[in-house]
This record gives structure tokens, C-alpha cells and sequence, in this order.
């Protein structure tokens, strides 16, 4: 239990007015990226990654992890009044939240989304509490082998798992690899693929390239869609906490929030895997699946408790083993390099009480958002209807003044200019940009452990199958890798 | 032009790039003795771009690659006349100052949006691209201290 009391620490230390301020502010723009159906967490966490790090360590970080959860309660709001999904979590939410509206209930369909979100917010923040430690004590005990065998398993996974396309993921991976080497050689020291541009010497930052890849390229894309769909009407009062309702979901609500955690934890499953299982599930141990789908609160109930408590499982490969499971994790990731802080299983030694604070802010903001959600759904609502013409000058504004104060240098707009671009072009033709930015952040790394390997081991590659946990890893990743193969093989015989 | 031939091309210039770094790679030295070299990972990831590239690109001629979104004109035209806008941008800063040109990207940005603007969008606008510098000075160059580019207006 003593990571409750730690955890009850860090909640008291994320009440200090900065840190209130930094996650309402986080939290509240989480709201509104997850309204928006052309800005995903991932997009908003990368725009505003260049302006929070200049608010400092654990304010930044408590800003940038509320962008992400607070995205989940928002997506709800349209799913349930418009019938759109502000963001890919929110998909399941649509089925039977916006049905319940239709039918005249939105009111309570709001209601159950919202406490369904903090009761999986809830679950998750403690299991997040209660596991995070004895995997990061798990992981002290790897060495630079186990290591570079882990990122290689968790890489596997995230690209297999992470796009519709395999061969295009693993592409979109080994190209950011490649970016991720443009600059000095980390051991040897000779410049590579700088292209005689000294800009390019000390390489290409992660934060930029995440803000042209997702914040720019999302945006251009939906330049195309149009946002359409009836507001539907709902009453304050049937916003209010409907006991009956909590009840008959009480069993729904647990068991989403598990089953969405426990999925939600292995990297590249991320929140919308975890929501559709949870979903699922709902309806196949329903005493009446039929009712799913045409306005059951239990399918308002499933989803949104499972995107929340997936949500907080994402943190713990980031914070205990340094592993980004998602995109918008990548993007925290990024966030915690630039503030000085490499997460893995040592932060939880060297620096405990950043980790409990933002573990505490979560919390704060959980809480915050059962409040936020409730009195600003109007203001949510009506935000999805503000014209891309004004919204987006003003977000591509900021990215632009954000970028540039990373290194104060016009250049940095130019690459993240390029980027978005390049993410453009692979959004349409199906590279997934996920797999290229946990390329780019984790290739360095995975580049310099392979490296210091073979430099202890004089260049003898059995070195990363003499440890029993590296082998089990590598057997796992080839297994990660094959399976989909086998699979596609055998349902191809099938058929 | 149609999103197929786009992808095909785009997997064809991901091969030449895989074939340059795997060039370049060889050239930076693969190994050292018995150590691994700086040529020694963009070695394996150069081959690695080469081979998925390939592999794409065929499955793209057999007709294999079901792309699910296309490039439609309209949505194109929007984004090359942002990317051109915010080119514009940055040439004009050196003169103008970050301030007074991101004055004049606002409106041009909602320009490439929507062309068509109605009196009271054009009020809309013109009241963004008069305050969005203003927040953002004291945003960017009085909280966070960041030293924003200077114009010839001093700004």
C-alpha cells in the first residue's frame, strides 16, 4: 500500500497553484482537441509541446498528460450530441450515446459518459499507482541487452498492432530510424546525412518533426471533410449523477475499466483497441445484448470508462520503462527528454517526486474534468462548429511561434513546414505517422544499445541470446512479427 | 495523376533514399576492427527501406495496395496554399518581424481555407489577425521570454 500513500503525496503536491493552473489548462484543452474531429490527442499534445516546456519540469508534464485523458472525457460530448467522434477513442461512444440522443435522452447519455470517464479514470490512476513500481523494479534489473531485446519487442508490437498496413508501419519505423541518425554519431563522432547543412549537425529534434507529423498533417487532411450533423438537445438537470443508472452499470463500468487497463498497458494496443474489447465485452456478458446499439447507457458506460483507464495504463511503459505504447505517449516522451528527465525504470529512484506529482495530477485533473465536462459541454458542443478558416490559422499560428522558440531558429519552422507535409502525403497513402515518430525517438537509443553491445561483446552477435530474459524478448518479437502472417495465411485457406 | 501512380512513386523515391543511406552508410564504415561502426545502423536501416519499399511498391503493381482515403483536389489545393503561405511567412520575417507577418498569415491562412468570405467573416478575421499578434507577444516574448525575430518596423 505504500504506493497509495505515495500517490496520495503526489496528489497533495499537484495542489499548488502552478500545478493546478498547468493541468487545468492541460485538461481544458484536452476538452477541446477531443471535440475537434481534424485534431487527435496525439496532434494537440505535439502543438502544445513547444509551449509547455517552457512552463518547466512537472507543470509541463502535467499540462501535457492532460491534453491526453482530457481528450477522452471530450470525445464523448460530439459522439453523444452530433454523432462524431472528436477522436478515434470516441468511436464506440457513438453507437449508443448518440442513439440515447436521438431518442431525447442526451442529457443522460452526458451524464453516464462523464462518470463513467472519471470512474475509469479512477481505477486506472490506482492500478497505474499500484503496478508502475514493481515493473520499473522489474526492469532495474536489465541490463543494455534486455534493453535494446525490449525496445525491439515493444517496436514490433507497436507496428504490427499500430496501423492497417504492416509493411507500410515497418517503412514509416526505419524512416524515422533514419531521421533519428541525421547529425553527430553518438559514439564515433563523424556527422551523418546532414546534407552539408550545419543546421542539421546536432540533429533533427523529435518535437519538431511530431509537430509537422501530427499537428500539420492532421490538420490538412481534414481540410477535405466537413463538419456535419444535428445538435441534439438535452436539459442541465439530467446531467446530474443518475444513481439508478450508476448502478445498473456499476459491474459494466469495473469491468471496462479492467479489461481496457490490462489491454490498454501492451504498447500499440492504445485506448481505441482497448474501447472496442471493453465494448465487446459489454455486450457479449449483457443479460440483453440487443439493446446494444440502439441506446443502451451500458454501451455509453462500456467505452468510456475502458478509453480513460487505458489512457493512464499507457503511462507505465513510458514512465517505468521508458517505452512509448502510443503515439501521443511518444509525444510525452518527447516532452520528458526536453525537460531534462529520461523516464525508465531509474526515474522512479532519482527523481520520485516528479513522478508522484504528475502521478498526482492526474488525479487533480480527473477531478477537474467531472466539473469542466459538465458545465462546458454547451461550449464543447457549439466549438465543433467553429469554422477550420478561423480555428486553423490561429493553431498553425501558434505551432509556428512554438517551434520556432524550441531553438529560436526560423529553420526549425522549415523542417516541421516539411514534415507536415511528408505526414500529409503518408496519411493519404496509408503510412501510418505513429511508427515513424516512435522511430525517431527510440532508434538513437536502440542504435547506441546495439552498439555498446557489440563494442563489449567485440562485435559477437550471440551476446543478445546468452540472456535468458533478451532471448525470451527476441523469441517474442520474431513470434509478434510472424504471427500476422501465419494468420493471414491460414484465413487465406480458408476462405 | 491519381493516389495509386502517387503511391507508387512515393515507394519508388523511399527505395532510391534507402539505396543513398545504405550507399552513404558503406562509406561512413560499417565496422571498425571488431566493433560496429557509424555506417553499422543506417547500414541495416537503409536495407531495411530498400527491401519494405520494394515489397510495396510491388504490391502496388499487382494491385495488391487498397488505399483507403484519396488525394481529392480541393482538400490538395487548401494544403499546398498553406504550405505556400507559411513559406511566405518565413521568407518575410527577416523584413517584417514575426509579429507583423503573422499578422498578415492569418487572414491569408483563412484565405486558403475559405476564399468565398462573407462581410461578416471578413470582421471575424480581421479581428483575429489583429489580436493573434498581440497574444502571442505576450504569450511567447513576455512570459516565456522567447527573443521573437524583429522587423524593419522594430517589431
Amino acid at each position: 500500500m505504500d504506493a497509495l500513500a505515495l500517490l496520495a503525496d503526489g496528489i497533495s503536491r499537484a495542489t499548488s497553484p502552478e500545478l493546478l493552473i498547468a493541468t487545468l489548462i492541460g485538461v481544458v484543452v484536452g476538452l477541446i482537441v477531443g471535440v475537434l474531429p481534424g485534431i487527435g490527442p496525439a496532434a494537440g499534445t505535439a502543438i502544445m509541446l513547444p509551449v509547455a516546456v517552457g512552463f518547466g519540469g512537472t507543470a509541463a508534464i502535467a499540462g501535457l498528460a492532460g491534453i491526453y485523458y482530457g481528450a477522452m472525457f471530450g470525445g464523448a460530448v460530439t459522439s453523444i450530441l452530433l454523432g462524431i467522434p472528436g477522436d478515434a477513442p470516441s468511436v464506440m461512444t457513438v453507437i449508443d450515446g448518440h442513439a440515447l440522443a436521438k431518442r431525447g435522452e442526451a442529457g443522460r447519455a452526458l451524464g453516464m459518459s462523464v462518470y463513467a470517464s472519471f470512474i475509469g479514470g479512477v481505477i486506472g490512476i490506482v492500478l497505474l499507482a499500484l503496478l508502475s513500481v514493481p515493473v520499473a523494479q522489474a526492469a532495474l534489473a536489465f541490463g543494455p541487452t534486455e534493453m535494446t531485446a525490449l525496445m525491439c519487442f515493444a517496436l514490433s508490437l507497436v507496428t504490427v498492432l499500430g496501423g492497417r498496413n504492416i509493411l507500410k508501419g515497418f517503412t514509416a519505423l526505419f524512416l524515422g530510424m533514419w531521421v533519428g541518425m541525421i547529425g553527430l554519431d553518438p559514439i564515433a563522432g563523424p556527422t551523418r546525412y546532414t546534407f552539408g547543412f550545419l543546421d542539421l549537425f546536432e540533429g533533427i529534434d523529435f518535437t519538431i518533426v511530431a509537430v509537422g507529423l501530427y499537428g500539420l498533417s492532421e490538420m490538412f487532411v481534414s481540410l477535405s471533410q466537413e463538419t456535419t450533423g444535428k445538435l441534439e438537445s438535452y436539459s442541465f438537470k439530467s446531467l446530474l449523477p443518475n444513481l439508478r443508472d450508476l448502478v445498473t452499470c456499476k459491474w459494466v463500468l469495473v469491468s471496462s475499466s479492467l479489461t481496457a487497463f490490462f489491454v490498454g498497458v501492451v504498447p500499440g494496443v492504445g485506448a481505441t483497441a482497448s474501447t472496442m474489447l471493453a465494448y465487446a465485452t459489454a455486450k457479449k456478458y449483457s443479460r440483453n445484448p440487443s439493446e446494444f446499439g440502439s441506446g443502451s447507457i451500458r454501451g455509453v458506460a462500456a467505452p468510456e470508462a475502458a478509453n480513460n483507464s487505458a489512457s493512464y495504463a499507457a503511462m507505465i511503459p513510458l514512465f517505468a520503462l521508458g517505452i512509448p505504447a502510443s503515439g501521443t505517449t511518444a509525444v510525452l516522451l518527447g516532452g520528458l527528454l526536453m525537460v531534462g528527465l529520461q523516464p525508465g525504470p531509474l526515474l522512479f529512484t532519482t527523481n520520485p517526486e516528479f513522478v508522484w506529482t504528475v502521478f498526482g495530477s492526474f488525479w487533480i485533473g480527473n477531478i477537474m474534468l467531472v466539473f469542466l465536462t459538465t458545465i462546458l459541454i454547451p461550449v464543447l458542443a457549439s466549438i465543433v462548429y467553429i469554422s477550420t478558416s478561423v480555428l486553423y490559422p490561429v493553431v498553425i499560428g501558434i505551432v509556428i511561434f512554438g517551434v520556432y522558440s524550441i531553438h529560436y531558429s526560423m529553420s526549425d519552422v522549415t523542417i516541421a513546414l516539411i514534415a507536415g507535409v511528408i505526414g500529409y502525403v503518408m496519411l493519404k497513402l496509408d503510412y501510418s505517422p505513429v511508427p515513424l515518430v516512435l522511430g525517431l525517438v527510440l532508434g538513437p537509443l536502440l542504435e547506441r544499445g546495439v552498439r555498446r553491445t557489440l563494442i563489449v561483446s567485440e562485435g559477437n552477435l550471440a551476446i543478445f541470446v546468452q540472456q535468458p530474459i533478451a532471448l525470451a524478448l527476441f523469441a517474442l518479437t520474431i513470434g509478434v512479427l510472424v504471427l500476422p502472417v501465419i494468420t493471414r495465411r491460414l484465413f487465406a485457406k480458408q476462405t | 495523376m491519381t493516389t495509386q501512380t502517387i503511391d507508387r512513386v512515393f515507394a519508388g523515391c523511399l527505395a532510391v533514399l534507402g539505396v543513398y543511406i545504405v550507399w552513404n552508410a558503406l562509406a561512413y564504415g560499417y565496422m571498425r576492427g571488431t566493433t560496429p561502426g557509424p555506417g553499422f545502423f543506417p547500414f541495416w536501416v537503409g536495407l531495411g527501406i530498400v527491401g519494405l519499399s520494394i515489397a510495396n511498391l510491388i504490391r502496388s503493381l499487382r494491385g495488391a495496395e487498397i488505399l483507403e482515403s484519396q488525394f481529392d483536389a480541393i482538400g490538395l489545393y487548401k494544403a499546398l496554399a498553406i504550405v505556400g503561405f507559411v513559406a511566405g511567412f518565413i521568407l518575410l520575417t527577416p523584413w517584417l518581424g514575426m509579429l507583423v507577418a503573422s499578422g498578415l498569415l492569418v487572414p491569408a491562412l483563412a484565405f486558403a481555407i475559405r476564399p468565398r468570405w462573407t462581410r461578416r467573416f471578413a470582421a471575424t478575421i480581421v479581428a483575429v489577425a489583429l489580436s493573434f499578434p498581440v497574444l502571442c507577444y505576450y504569450l511567447f516574448a513576455v512570459y516565456l521570454q522567447v527573443p521573437l525575430v524583429r522587423g524593419v518596423f522594430g517589431i
